[in-house]
């Protein structure tokens, strides 16, 4: 019913930004732009390049929202736009790699493990989970956000980076695998704070 | 199975409670702005285009401009009195006036 009422709302919104109304635009906007944030920053790894894709993505998309047909979910839609819009201005960047290799070097080592978790404070611990989350590798970081953090299921996970069901599944395990070896303290902590 | 269910579980509570990364809130407003700005901006052209209003206007725009002809033909106005031409002249400047700022304010209805 949840879904209904959001499919729902979510045409609402689309045909109100169809006809240009200012309100279904910015709450479009503001629906999506942090998602389709953190799907630029997993493919980028920089925040001032990731709001620039951002940006020409989400100017892309309401450009050629009459072409949009609906089959799949507006967001779902948005979010390949939005990581083929990043892949393009990383091919553009011919420093990317060395880029990229320079920010993971600069991470430091997680030692989440090794730390008394209770010793993490809220901000602490949302360091290390970024933290975590960047060390993994790219596509299976994004496929970790988008079905964690998203919401989406593998159909529609395969649907935005083009992979295939089989390659989008082992990289949710591998990463799931990953993340939870790398966050296993505070794991264990939030495990007790829910209990 | 119920465990690796109850870890996942976990796992997205976690993600989504401290793994999620924001857009800065100026970066948030202009693209609000940009999409706003451009994206309503075109679809008013884009309305009206499709609308059967351009066709109205034009035909009314071309009736008056054969009345006009005939007029400035047969009875030719400026040779008798020049207020007469004047006037034309001046109902035709306020009737154009009247429709830009009528399809400007039209363009602002569609920005709110």
């Amino acid at each position: 019913m949840a879904l209904h009422d959001g499919r729902e709302q979510e045409d609402f919104l689309l045909e109100g930004a169809v006809r240009g109304e200012r309100a279904c635009l910015e709450a479009l906007v503001e629906r999506h732009q942090n998602m389709a944030f953190m799907v630029a920053m997993k493919v980028v790894r920089n925040r001032e390049d990731a709001e620039e894709v951002v940006q020409d993505s989400f100017m892309r998309a309401f450009g050629a929202l009459h072409k949009f047909t609906r089959e799949a979910r507006f967001s779902t839609w948005l979010y390949r736009i939005v990581y083929n819009t990043a892949l393009t201005n990383i091919a553009g960047r011919k420093m990317n790699l060395v880029d990229v290799c320079e920010q993971q070097e600069d991470l430091p080592e997680l030692s989440v493990k090794e730390l008394s978790s209770d010793l993490l404070n809220i901000e602490d611990q949302r360091k290390f989970v970024q933290l975590a989350l960047a060390k993994l590798e790219r596509d299976d970081a994004l496929v970790i956000t988008l079905h964690y953090i998203g919401e989406k299921n593998i159909a529609e996970i395969c649907e935005i980076l083009t992979l295939s069901k089989s390659a989008v599944k082992m990289r949710l395990l591998r990463g799931r695998k990953q993340l939870q070896e790398m966050l296993e303290g505070i794991l264990k902590k939030e495990t007790r704070n829910l209990l | 199975m119920k465990d690796q269910k109850e870890e996942d579980r976990r796992l997205g509570w976690l993600l989504k409670t401290y793994g999620v990364q924001t857009a800065s809130t100026v970066s948030t407003q202009r693209l609000k702005e940009s999409v706003v700005a451009a994206y309503g901006a075109t679809q008013t052209t884009k309305i009206s285009s499709g609308s059967p209003c351009p066709w109205v206007a034009r035909a009314i725009a071309f009736i008056f401009l054969l009345w006009m002809i005939s007029f400035v033909y047969f009875l030719w106005p400026i040779s008798i009195k020049r207020e007469v031409a004047i006037s034309v002249l001046s109902f035709i400047l306020g009737l154009w006036t009247v429709i830009l700022w009528l399809r400007r304010s039209q363009q602002i209805i569609f920005l709110q």
